[in-house]
């Protein structure tokens, strides 16, 4: 019963993950891979975004709606499913996004404090 | 609205399963095009990958009652007589239990299924010392004294 994993890599903050995929998707529809690999090289390698943890997100942003899914045919003429943000998802982003500066600000506070 | 999404994706359940193992695959296939043949090995189990997808929907949870079902119903199979013994057992207590509060139900807790049961007396005449009459019925009980008068007297 529900049981709880211990997932291989560990997630960040919870939530941040869906906010780096809205952000990236809000660039325009991608595919699992193309959202991981933008986010890894915009980053400069700090993240790396394994499918155990993707496909977990992207299921929840499905689940929530911020995204739609629908098959195409991906810039290698490969069968990709490609992710779509919704509306919601952008309003979603823009919260996200507020409340996520809010904290990094919170915490930047309290370790630039002597 | 969420719970209408889970409803429809469970009854395309197949469907659901195909695309995300199918995502997955096409997700190897492209890193191990960009990284090397060893990129499968770093993204970690596909199948624990899957379980974790589908455990967003709330299939988890679906899938382990039917797996703890299923593995109930191969224990009996493969231990009979362990099984009949358990249901004839728990077939038998749950027959007397029921046996026994019906009657109790019928003569204690309900009031008798005749018209005016509060009216209804038994009578036992006994000759006894004090050559008293006594009677029990429907919650009241009394006695009759010599001299034929009779009290009533609440109580059981």
């Amino acid at each position: 019963m529900g049981m709880k994993k211990a997932t291989p890599e560990a997630d960040f903050l919870p939530g941040t993950l869906e906010m780096l995929i809205l952000k990236t998707l809000s660039r325009g529809a991608n595919h699992g891979w193309g959202i991981a690999q933008h986010i890894q090289q915009v980053s400069q390698d700090a993240l790396k975004i394994g499918e155990g943890s993707l496909y977990p997100a992207l299921q929840r942003l499905l689940l929530n709606s911020f995204v739609e899914a629908e098959w195409g045919v991906s810039e290698n003429n490969r069968r990709a499913r490609f992710y779509r943000i919704t509306a919601e998802g952008r309003k979603q982003l823009l919260q996200e996004k507020k409340s996520f500066e809010f904290l990094l600000a919170g915490i930047a506070r309290v370790m630039e404090s002597s | 609205m969420k719970i209408w999404k889970r409803i429809r994706l469970l009854a395309q359940r197949r469907q659901f399963e195909d695309d995300l193992a199918e995502e997955m695959r096409i997700h190897r296939e492209m890193a191990a095009a960009a990284l090397g043949s060893d990129a499968a090995r770093a993204f970690g189990s596909a199948a624990m990958s899957m379980e974790d997808s589908r455990a967003v929907w709330g299939f988890g949870r679906l899938d382990s009652w039917r797996q703890d079902l299923r593995y109930a119903v191969r224990g009996f199979r493969k231990t009979p007589a362990f099984a009949l013994t358990v249901i004839g057992t728990i077939g038998l207590a749950l027959g007397l239990n029921t046996t026994v509060f019906s009657v109790f139900n019928a003569y204690l807790l309900k009031p008798h299924a005749v018209r005016d049961p509060y009216g209804l007396y038994l009578v036992h005449l006994g000759y006894g010392e004090g050559s008293r009459s006594q009677f029990h019925l429907a919650g009241i009980s009394g006695s009759v004294p010599p001299e034929g008068r009779v009290q009533r007297r609440h109580g059981l």
